[in-house]
């Protein structure tokens, strides 16, 4: 349950933040429109990390253990893949709200997008912990 | 015809999941209370909400937070968890 509240609020926010920047006519970053698109952004980031936190914070799995029902527990493996992933995630979501303050007109479509995927690659790696 | 010991061994399946369900529960709950602002933020965003310069900032300054903890490295392995 847990897992799919988070995906759904992760998808919903690149969703939202995809709509919005497909629609931008304008490339105006204080707009509404836009502020709205990074702070989409910023808080799918946020269930993705808060997702990985709790992921990390389960008890690591034995060697030759799988997780299970009645063996709930992190693999390092993935949480060393999620964190690499994440690595990318913030450098990609901080450029982009730097530039949004730095210079208020220039396209962020670039940025955004690498934003997105940056975002798209924790949700993967996290998708796949939950195998 | 369900034998006791099927019975049984059900039983102990069943009390083994709940143990680890227990023993984790914190975690899962923190997960999950954590992440509630962000939910909550997304759903005003689709409401109508429009955000502001500091609205952003505060969620970059909590996300970089929860990062950096994230990002803090695993005990190194010994063997015994090199999944």
């Amino acid at each position: 349950m847990r897992k799919l509240v988070a995906a759904t609020a992760l998808a919903s926010g690149l969703v939202l933040a995809g709509c919005e920047t497909v629609s931008l006519p304008s490339l105006n970053l204080n707009s509404a429109v836009t502020l709205n698109t990074i702070y989409g952004i910023e808080n799918a980031y946020g269930v993705a990390v808060n997702a990985a936190n709790a992921y990390k914070a389960l008890p690591l799995c034995r060697t030759g253990t799988v997780p299970g029902a009645a063996n709930i527990c992190a693999k390092r493996s993935v949480i060393e893949r999620l964190q690499t992933a994440m690595r990318k995630a913030r450098l990609a979501v901080n450029n982009l709200v730097a530039l949004q303050k730095a210079y208020p007109s220039v396209d962020i479509t670039n940025a955004l997008a690498a934003a997105q995927s940056a975002l798209i690659g924790v949700q993967q790696v996290l998708a796949s912990g939950a195998q | 015809m369900v034998t006791a010991a099927e019975i049984e061994a059900g039983l102990a399946a069943a009390e083994a999941i709940v143990s680890a369900i227990v023993k984790v529960a914190p975690a899962i709950e923190q997960g999950v209370v954590s992440s509630l602002p962000y939910v909550q933020a997304i759903a005003g965003l689709i409401g109508g909400t429009n955000a502001t310069p500091d609205q952003i900032d505060a969620v970059l300054a909590q996300i970089n937070t929860a990062t950096d903890e994230f990002l803090d490295p695993l005990p190194p392995d010994d063997g015994s968890t090199a999944t």
